[in-house]
C-alpha cells in the first residue's frame, strides 16, 4: 500500500511536469544551442572551471560546470567554439553548425600544457571529429573496463527493459528472465547498481535485483564494469551492473510510445487465469488477496488457541476461490511509454512513466530424475505439461530535477519507481515420484514487485583548491514483495479416472510471504588533480556506507480434512473448500507457519578508499588504491507468533582490505594495453543465512540456509588489448583470470521426502576467459556495404569448482564448472542504416553454449540447460524527420527456440515461449 | 455357532426365562427361580466368546485428586443373546487395589450393584452408545489407573470380554522444552507437556510405566521428543501400564497432527552416500543426523508404548512420524508399541538394524510400516487396521529413493503382519490417491515379507512398483511366501484372484510357484476385523490362517518359532488392554 502512494506521488509529478512542458511549448525561439563536455585528454577526466567561447564573439562565453559540461545559446549559424583552461592547451572547435530549435553537441578533449603529447589532440578540430573523439576518449580514458548500452541502443533493439538491453554485451548471458551472468559468474558475483547507488532486491531467493524489473522507457544507460578499482563497492567479481535513469534533456523533449506485440505460442491462444481483485490489469491487488482481519497478526492458529467456530470463521475468511479460470484468447501484449523534460533556467527536470501488460505461456515439461543404481537415471517424477500462464504488468516511473546552483555547485534529486506484477495460474498434472500416483495439481498466484529509490546528490567544485571536486550523494531505496494467497489444491485420480483432492501437505495449502529490503546509503569523495612536471593525475578519497536491512516474513495456512468420509473430495476446488465444507469435522483451517518463517537481517558496509590516478610520461598511467570494508552481517531468524521466543542468530563480521590496480599503456595514440588486478568479496546472502526453507514444485528441491556461512574472497585479474577506430567503434580482446577463495556453492542434505538444498563454502575456484570484441561499419571491404556495420562480441570462460572431500558422494561432481556458466557466448549484430530511407534495421544473434543448472546429487549427473541461438530483427522508420515520428517493428525470438535442460542424457525441462512480433510507434511533440 | 444359539434359548426356554425391563437398563432377570438355580441350567453351555463389541472410555487422560470423573461405553450386542454378568471397576495399577463402579465398593460388585453374596446380575448386554456408565471422584493415588469393564459369563467368574481405558492420575503437571543432557526421569505421578522440539543429548531419558506424555499443540518447530545418537530413551511400559504419549486437546477435538512424535536417532549403518542423513523437516545440526558404522547401536528400549495424535508438519510437506528410528541398531528394543492417528507414517525406519515386535498402527494418514535407507531390521507380530477417513499404504518399502540399488540393501524381514484396510468404504484418496496397496515395494525394495494376511486393502494386495524392484524379485534379494489376500481392490472392482490382488507388473513372479510358495487368495476369516473402535483380528474357527503354507521364520531368537499361523493372529489377542482403537467420533460427546 506504502508503494502505491510512493507511486502515486511520483505519477502526480510526472503529470504535473508534463503540463508545465506543455505551457512551456507556447513559446518558440529561433535560437540553437551548443553543449558539451571538456575531458583531459589523459585520464577522461571532466574539467570544470574552463572557459568556453565562441571565437570571435568573446561576450558569448561562458564556463564548465562542476561536471565539465557547458551550454551556449546562439543564433542559427556556422560556429568556431574557443575552450582555454587552467594548466591546459586551448582546444579550438569549427564548423559548428547550429539550427534554430536545435541542440549541437560540441565536445572536445583537452591536453596538459606540461604534457608531451601522445594523443591526436588537434589544436583545431572540426565539430563532428571533435565530438567523436570525445567519445572514444572517454571510453579509452576509463580507468576500468566497461561496456555500456546507452538509450539509443535500446531503442534500436527489441529490448523491452534493462535485462534484455544486457544481453546484447560482451560475456554476459542472462539467466531466469532478469539476472546477469557475467563472464560465467552469476548473479552471486554481480551487482546493481540504480544512480549510483546500490539497490535492494526484491527476490527472497536471490541476492541482485532482477533486471526485467527495469523498464528500457525509463533507462538512459546500462554499464557493466568488469573490473574493480578501490572507489567502487567491492562486493562484486563478475560485472557491476550501472543503470542510469533518463537524462536531463538538452532541449525540450515530450516524447510518447505505444507498442502491441504479438506470441505465437499465447496471443489469442488458450490462456489461464483466474478471478483476482478490480485492478488486477495494472499489477495492483484490490485486497482481495490480503490475509483476512479476523486472522491475528500475532498468533498463530492452533487448535486449542481458538474455538471450533472461530476456527470456522477464519476459514470462511479467507477468499474462496482456488480455481484457475480459462480464457479462451488471450489479449496482445501491450505497452506504453511518455518521456518528457526541459530545463527552466537553472532548473533541469525530466520524467517518464511506462505501462505495460505482457501475458505470456509457459508450457512445460518437468521431470525430476532418480538413481535407478549404478548413477543410471530413471525419471522419477514427471509432469508433461506443466502450464504457468503469466500475465506481467510493469509500471514505472522516474521524476528528475537538477538545480545548478552556479557552475561550480550542483544539485540532483533523483526519484525512481518500478514495480512488476505476475498473476499466474498454474497447472499441471503427471506421475509423481515421492507420492507415487499421478497427481494434478493447481495454483494461483500473484506476485507484486516493487523499487522505490530516492536520493540526493551535490557536485561541488573548487577553482581555489586546484578544481577539486567534492561529490556527495544520499540515496534511500526500498524493495519490496509481497506474494498474497499463493493457493493449490492437488488432485489424484480416482479408480474411474476422476480426479479428487489428496490431503498432502501441498494441498488445500494457502502461503503469504512479504519481504522488505532497504538500504540506506551516504557517499562522500573528494578528488583533487595535481601537476607535477611529467606527473599529473588525481588524487580520490571517499567513504560509501551501505546500510541495508531486511524484514521477511511468510504465514502458510492449510485446509486439512478432519473425517474425510463426510466430505466428498471429488467436489471442484472451490465447492470442496466451501462454506458448507469449512467445519469442525470437515475441512479445518490448520496454520504450518514456521518458525524459521519469519527473519529480519541487517548488513552494514563502512567502505572507505583513497585511490592515485597517476600519469607516468607519456605511454603509462596507474589507477591504484585500496579499499576497506568493515562489514557486519545479521540475521535474526525469530517465531513472531511465539511471544519471548528465542531467536536463531547468524552473525558474520568481516575487515576486508581490498586493494585495485590498474595500469594504462598507450600502444598507440588509439591503441591501449590494460592490466588490472583487485581483490574482491562475496558475501553469503541473508536468505542464505537464515534456517527458512521453501519448496517450489512438489518434487522438486527444498532449499534451506546454512547460519554458519563465510564470505569469499576473490582475486581477480586483467589485460586487455583495445583499439578505437572512431566513434564507436572498436577491436579488443580481454584476459581474465579469478582466483576464488571458499566459494558459496550449493550442496545437497541427504534427507527423504523432498530432497533439501543448501549452501556452502567450497574449498576454492578458478575462472578464467577471453573475450573479443568487434564494432566497426564496413565500409571498409567496400563503398557498397557503407550502410553496414558489424558489432560482434565473443566470450569463452573455462572455470572450475573444487568442492571439499566432506561432499564427495553426495555431490557427483567434485570438479566442475561453475553453475550457470556458459563455455560460449556470442552475440552478432549487423546493423543497417540508411539514412536517405530515414530506415534502421539491425539483426541480432546470440548464441550461449550449454551450462550447469542445479548439481547433480548422489549419484545423478549435473543437469544442463542445453545452448540456444537466438536471433531478433529490429526494423525502424522515420515517418517525420530526426526520429520524430517513428514506427518500429521488432520480431523476437525468430528461430522459436527449443529452451531444454538434460540430466545425463535424459530430457529433465523442456519448453518453447513462442516468436513475438511487436509494432509500435513514438512520437515526439517537441 | 448357529447350533450353539438354538441350544441356549432352548436351555432358557426350559429354564422358563423371561426377558424383563429394569428402568432403562434392558437386563435380563430370572423369575420364578433363584440365580443358582437359573445358573444351574446353565451350566455347560459354551460360553467363551462374544460377537458384541464395547468401549469406554472417561472425559480425559490426566486427572488430578479429586476431579469428578465420569465413564462411559459403548456396547453393539451384535445379536449376542446369551445372559452375562457384567462388572466395572477401576484399578489402581501401582497396588492392583480395585474400587468396583458405579458404587465405588471394594467389595466386588456387578454393575447393578450387586455383590458375590446375593449373585450378580444375570443379564443380556445392553445396546447403549455413550452411555454414562459410572460417575466418581479421583482418589490421591497417583499413578496409572484402569477403568475395566469386563463381561463375564453367567457364573460371574469367567471373563469373556474385557474392555480397558487407562487413566493417570498425577500431582502436577512438568513442563518440558528445550533440550536434555542429563540423565533423567519422568516419573507416573506427574504428566510431562512438552513443548517445541525436545532433542536429548548425551543421556538417558527414563519413563516409567503409566506415565503421560502431552505434546503441546501450535508450538514451531511442532512438539516432539527427539533421542539424538548420543542418547538413549527407556520407556519401558508394561501390559497393565503403558507409556501414552498424547495430545493435549480435549476428546472429540483431537487429531491427527496435534503435536509431533517420537523419533530415536542411532549410529547404525545405513545406505546414504556418506553414511549420515538428515530426519526429513528438521535443519540439518548435529541433532538431526542419523547413521554411523555401528549396526548395534542402542538408541534405548521402547515397551508398551501409545504414541497418538502424532504427525505435526516440521517443514513444508514434511510432516514427522508416530515413531521414527533413524539408524538405529540392533540393541534397540521395540515392542508392543501403537500409533494411532498420526499424520504421516505411524512407523518409519532410515536406514540400521532395529528389530520391533507388536506394532499396532491404526488410522494413519499415511502408511502403517515404512522403510528406507537400507533399513535391514526385522518386524514380527505387526497389525496395521485403516478406516474411510484415511487410506494408505500399509508396508512402503523403498531401498533408498535417490539411489534405488544404494548398499547396504535394505533386506527387511516381515513375518506375521495383518492389514485390514477400509475395503469400499473408502471412497476417495486421502494421500496417495489410487496407488494404495497393503504391501507397496519400490526404488529396490528388499527383504523378506511373509505369513501376512491382507485382507479389504484399497487397491489390492502386493504392488511392486519399478524395473529396480521387481529385479529383486529375481535375484531373491525380495520374496514374499504365506500370503493370504482377500477382498483387497474393491472399490476397483478387482476380484479375489491372483490377479485381481497381486499388480500386473509382479504377477509373473507370484503365479511362478517356483518362486512364490503358499500364496493364497481366501477368506482369512477374522473374527471382527471391520469393528474399527472395538476390533478383533483373531481368526474364527476355520480360519485358513493355520493351514494356509505359512513359513518358519527363521530361529535366530529374534523370530517367535510358535508363530504358527498367517497374520499377527493365532489365539491370543496381545493388543488386550495397553492399546487404544478408539475412533475419535466414537467418543466425541
Amino acid at each position: 500500500m506504502k508503494q502505491m502512494i510512493e507511486f502515486r506521488r511520483i505519477v502526480a509529478g510526472v503529470l504535473l511536469l508534463l503540463l508545465g512542458l506543455f505551457a512551456a511549448a507556447a513559446q518558440e525561439s529561433g535560437t540553437g544551442t551548443i553543449t558539451g563536455t571538456l575531458y583531459d585528454a589523459k585520464n577522461g577526466q571532466p574539467i570544470p572551471n574552463a572557459a568556453v567561447e565562441i571565437a570571435g564573439q568573446p561576450e558569448t562565453k561562458t564556463s564548465t560546470t562542476s561536471d565539465g559540461t557547458f551550454k551556449l545559446a546562439v543564433p542559427a549559424g556556422s560556429y568556431a567554439l574557443k575552450a582555454t583552461a587552467n594548466r591546459y592547451l586551448p582546444a579550438e572547435v569549427h564548423d559548428i553548425t547550429v539550427k534554430a530549435g536545435e541542440v549541437v553537441d560540441a565536445s572536445t578533449v583537452m591536453a596538459l600544457a606540461t604534457d608531451v603529447t601522445t594523443v591526436d589532440v588537434v589544436e583545431k578540430i572540426n565539430a563532428v571529429a571533435a565530438t567523436a573523439e570525445a567519445m572514444v576518449a572517454e571510453r579509452r580514458l576509463a580507468p576500468v573496463v566497461s561496456d555500456a548500452i546507452s538509450s539509443q541502443e535500446i531503442r534500436n533493439s527489441t529490448a523491452s527493459d534493462a535485462a534484455a538491453a544486457l544481453e546484447k554485451v560482451t560475456g554476459v548471458s542472462i539467466v531466469d528472465g532478469g539476472y546477469v551472468y557475467v563472464r560465467g559468474l552469476g548473479e552471486r558475483y554481480s551487482a546493481t547498481m540504480l544512480n549510483n547507488a546500490l539497490i535492494p532486491t526484491t527476490e527472497p531467493e536471490r541476492r541482485v535485483v532482477p533486471l526485467d524489473l527495469f523498464p528500457a522507457a525509463l533507462i538512459e544507460n546500462v554499464k557493466v564494469l568488469k573490473t574493480y578499482t578501490p572507489d567502487l563497492p567491492g562486493e562484486f567479481s563478475g560485472g557491476l551492473v550501472q543503470m542510469q535513469t533518463v537524462e536531463f534533456p538538452n532541449q525540450r523533449t515530450f516524447r510518447v510510445g505505444m507498442s502491441y506485440g504479438f506470441n505465437t505460442r499465447t496471443t489469442f491462444d488458450r490462456f489461464d487465469s483466474y478471478r483476482g481483485g478490480a485492478y488486477d490489469f495494472f499489477g495492483f491487488d484490490d485486497g482481495s488477496r490480503g490475509m483476512p482481519s479476523l486472522v491475528p497478526r500475532d498468533q498463530r492458529l492452533f487448535p486449542g488457541s481458538f474455538s471450533a467456530q472461530e476456527f470456522e470463521r477464519f476459514g470462511e475468511a479467507f477468499s474462496q476461490n482456488w480455481e484457475p479460470r480459462r480464457i479462451n484468447s488471450m489479449r496482445p501484449e501491450q505497452s506504453y511509454s511518455l518521456v518528457g523534460g526541459d530545463t527552466f533556467g537553472p532548473v533541469g527536470l525530466v520524467g517518464a512513466m511506462t505501462f505495460s501488460n505482457r501475458p505470456q505461456k509457459y508450457s512445460e515439461l518437468q521431470r525430476y530424475l532418480a538413481n535407478a543404481g549404478g548413477g543410471q537415471p530413471v525419471v522419477r517424477t514427471e509432469y508433461p505439461d506443466f502450464v504457468a500462464d503469466q500475465e506481467s504488468a510493469r509500471l514505472g516511473g522516474v521524476l528528475n530535477a537538477a538545480l545548478r546552483l552556479s557552475p561550480a555547485n550542483k544539485l540532483v534529486f533523483r526519484n525512481t519507481m518500478t514495480r512488476e506484477t505476475d498473476k499466474e495460474a498454474r497447472t499441471f498434472y503427471g506421475y509423481s515420484g515421492s507420492l507415487d500416483t499421478y497427481i494434478e495439481s493447481q495454483r494461483l498466484r500473484w506476485v507484486e514487485r516493487g523499487l522505490f529509490s530516492t536520493g540526493l546528490e551535490g557536485d561541488h567544485s573548487f577553482q581555489r583548491l586546484g578544481n577539486s571536486l567534492l561529490k556527495w550523494q544520499f540515496t534511500y531505496s526500498a524493495s519490496k514483495r509481497d506474494e498474497p494467497d499463493l493457493r493449490e489444491v492437488i488432485r489424484s485420480p480416482n479408480f474411474d479416472g476422476s480426479y479428487a483432492f489428496i490431503a498432502t501437505p501441498q494441498s488445500g495449502q494457502r502461503f503469504f510471504n512479504g519481504l522488505e529490503d532497504r538500504i540506506y546509503e551516504p557517499l562522500v569523495e573528494w578528488s583533487t588533480p595535481f601537476y607535477k612536471g611529467s606527473f599529473s593525475g588525481l588524487f580520490k578519497v571517499g567513504f560509501r556506507g551501505t546500510f541495508r536491512d531486511r524484514n521477511f516474513e511468510a504465514r502458510r495456512f492449510r485446509w486439512t480434512p478432519v473425517r474425510t468420509s463426510t466430505l466428498d473430495f471429488n467436489q471442484p476446488s472451490n465447492e470442496l473448500f466451501g462454506p458448507d465444507n469449512i467445519r469442525p469435522d470437515g475441512f479445518v483451517i490448520r496454520e504450518n507457519t514456521r518458525g524459521t518463517d519469519t527473519y529480519d537481517a541487517r548488513l552494514d558496509i563502512y567502505g572507505g578508499f583513497a585511490l592515485v590516478d597517476l600519469a607516468l610520461g607519456p605511454r603509462w598511467r596507474v589507477i591504484g588504491g585500496v579499499r576497506y570494508e568493515d562489514a557486519s552481517m545479521r540475521v535474526r531468524t525469530i517465531d513472531p507468533l511465539i511471544p519471548g521466543a528465542v531467536p536463531s542468530l547468524a552473525q558474520l563480521d568481516n575487515r576486508d582490505p581490498l586493494p585495485g590496480v590498474n595500469v594504462i599503456y598507450a600502444l598507440t595514440p588509439r591503441q591501449n594495453l590494460r592490466f588490472g588486478y583487485g581483490r574482491t568479496l562475496s558475501r553469503p546472502d541473508f536468505r542464505e543465512l537464515s534456517p527458512f526453507d521453501f519448496t517450489n514444485v512438489l518434487g522438486g528441491f527444498n532449499v534451506t540456509g546454512n547460519p554458519n556461512l563465510r564470505r569469499a574472497k576473490i582475486d581477480n585479474f586483467d589485460a586487455r588489448w583495445e583499439w578505437f577506430l572512431g566513434g564507436d567503434q572498436l577491436l579488443a580482446a580481454s584476459f581474465f583470470h579469478k582466483e576464488f577463495d571458499s566459494p558459496i556453492e550449493v550442496t545437497i542434505q541427504p534427507t527423504t521426502g523432498d530432497l533439501r538444498q543448501t549452501f556452502l563454502n567450497a574449498e576454492g575456484a578458478r575462472n578464467s576467459g577471453l573475450e573479443l570484441e568487434f564494432r566497426r561499419g564496413l565500409g571498409f571491404l567496400s563503398a557498397r556495404l557503407a550502410q553496414f556495420a558489424l558489432l560482434s562480441n565473443f566470450t569463452f570462460v573455462d572455470s572450475d569448482v573444487r568442492i571439499g572431500e566432506s561432499q564427495r558422494n553426495l555431490l557427483t561432481s567434485l570438479e566442475r564448472p561453475l553453475v550457470g556458466q556458459s563455455r560460449y557466448v556470442a552475440n552478432v549484430i549487423l546493423d543497417w542504416m540508411r539514412p536517405t530511407w530515414r530506415s534502421h534495421a539491425r539483426f541480432f544473434a546470440n548464441h550461449t553454449s550449454r551450462r550447469i543448472s542445479d548439481v547433480g546429487s548422489i549419484g545423478l549427473p549435473d543437469i544442463y540447460q542445453e545452448g540456444n541461438t537466438f536471433m531478433d530483427f529490429v526494423y525502424q522508420f522515420d515517418i517525420k524527420e530526426g526520429g520524430k515520428w517513428s514506427l518500429k517493428f521488432s520480431a523476437e525470438n525468430l528461430g522459436d527456440n527449443h529452451y531444454h535442460w538434460t540430466q545425463g542424457g535424459i530430457l529433465q525441462r523442456s519448453y518453447y515461449l513462442g516468436r513475438t512480433f511487436n509494432v509500435g510507434t513514438s512520437f515526439s511533440i517537441f | 455357532m448357529r447350533l450353539r444359539i438354538v441350544a441356549i434359548f432352548a436351555a432358557l426356554a426350559v429354564a422358563g426365562v423371561n426377558a424383563r425391563a429394569a428402568g432403562s437398563d434392558s437386563g435380563l432377570n430370572v423369575a420364578g427361580m433363584s440365580a443358582d438355580d437359573a445358573r444351574r441350567e446353565l451350566v455347560g453351555i459354551d460360553q467363551f466368546t462374544t460377537t458384541a463389541a464395547m468401549w469406554i472410555w472417561a472425559d480425559k487422560y490426566v486427572y488430578q485428586a479429586g476431579q469428578p470423573f465420569t465413564l462411559r461405553w459403548t456396547v453393539k450386542p451384535n445379536n449376542d443373546q446369551y445372559p452375562y454378568t457384567i462388572v466395572a471397576y477401576r484399578q489402581n495399577n501401582q497396588t492392583g487395589a480395585k474400587t468396583y463402579l458405579p458404587g465405588g465398593s471394594v467389595e466386588a460388585a456387578d454393575t447393578s450393584g450387586n455383590g458375590v453374596e446375593q449373585g450378580f446380575l444375570i443379564r443380556r448386554l445392553p445396546a447403549v452408545t455413550k452411555a454414562t456408565l459410572a460417575q466418581g471422584t479421583i482418589p490421591a493415588e497417583p499413578g496409572m489407573h484402569t477403568f475395566v469393564v469386563q463381561i463375564r459369563d453367567f457364573t460371574g467368574t469367567r471373563v469373556v470380554k474385557s474392555a480397558y481405558f487407562k487413566i493417570g492420575v498425577v500431582e502436577s503437571f512438568v513442563d518440558v522444552s528445550g533440550s536434555i543432557e542429563t540423565n533423567t526421569t519422568w516419573t507416573n505421578n506427574r504428566a510431562y507437556r512438552v513443548s517445541g522440539l525436545v532433542f536429548v543429548r548425551n543421556a538417558t531419558l527414563t519413563i516409567e510405566p503409566g506415565t503421560f506424555v502431552i505434546g503441546q499443540p501450535g508450538s514451531q518447530p511442532p512438539s516432539a521428543i527427539v533421542i539424538t545418537r548420543s542418547a538413549r530413551i527407556v520407556a519401558e511400559g508394561t501390559r497393565s501400564r503403558p507409556i501414552i504419549m498424547t495430545s493435549s486437546r480435549e476428546f472429540g477435538a483431537r487429531a491427527a497432527g496435534d503435536w509431533g512424535g517420537l523419533v530415536m536417532l542411532g549410529r547404525a549403518i545405513n545406505n546414504w552416500p556418506n553414511g549420515e542423513g538428515n530426519v526429513e523437516g528438521m535443519p540439518a545440526s548435529d541433532d538431526s543426523v542419523y547413521g554411523g558404522t555401528d549396526d548395534a547401536h542402542d538408541c534405548g528400549v521402547l515397551r508398551y508404548v501409545r504414541v497418538e495424535f502424532a504427525g505435526a508438519e516440521l517443514s513444508p510437506a514434511n510432516e514427522i512420524n508416530g515413531i521414527t528410528w533413524g539408524s538405529c541398531g540392533t540393541a534397540t528394543v521395540a515392542e508392543h508399541l501403537q500409533v494411532t492417528y498420526g499424520l504421516d507414517d505411524a512407523f518409519e525406519w532410515f536406514g540400521g538394524t532395529n528389530n520391533a515386535k507388536y506394532l499396532i498402527s491404526t488410522w494413519p494418514r499415511d502408511d502403517s510400516f515404512d522403510g528406507q535407507i537400507g533399513w535391514r531390521g526385522k518386524v514380527q507380530h505387526a497389525v496395521a487396521l485403516i478406516n474411510g477417513d484415511n487410506s494408505n499404504r500399509g508396508i512402503e518399502m523403498d531401498n533408498n529413493e535417490a539411489d534405488f540399488t544404494a548398499t547396504p540393501l535394505g533386506r527387511v524381514q516381515f513375518y506375521n503382519l495383518t492389514f485390514v484396510g477400509a475395503g469400499d468404504t473408502f471412497a476417495q484418496s486421502a494421500d496417495e490417491g489410487t496407488g494404495v496397496a497393503a504391501i507397496f515395494l519400490r526404488r529396490g525394495a528388499a527383504g523378506a515379507y511373509n505369513n501376512i494376511v491382507a485382507f479389504n486393502w484399497i487397491t489390492g494386495a502386493v504392488d511392486i512398483r519399478d524395473a529396480a524392484t521387481l529385479t529383486n524379485l529375481t535375484t531373491g534379494d525380495l520374496s514374499a511366501n504365506g500370503i493370504i489376500m482377500w477382498d483387497n481392490g474393491k472399490s476397483a472392482n478387482r476380484p479375489n484372484t491372483l490377479e485381481g490382488q497381486v499388480v500386473a507388473a509382479a504377477l509373473p513372479w507370484f503365479q511362478n510357484s517356483q518362486q512364490a510358495r503358499n500364496v493364497l487368495v481366501a477368506d482369512p476369516m477374522l473374527r471382527r476385523p471391520l469393528e474399527y473402535s472395538d476390533p478383533d483380528f483373531r481368526p474364527l474357527l476355520g480360519s485358513p490362517v493355520f493351514r494356509a503354507n505359512w513359513v518358519q521364520p527363521p530361529d535366530d531368537g529374534f523370530f517367535d518359532q510358535w508363530a504358527t499361523w498367517s497374520g499377527a493372529f493365532g489365539d491370543v489377542d496381545w493388543t488386550e488392554e495397553w492399546s487404544n482403537f478408539l475412533q475419535e467420533q466414537d467418543i466425541a460427546p
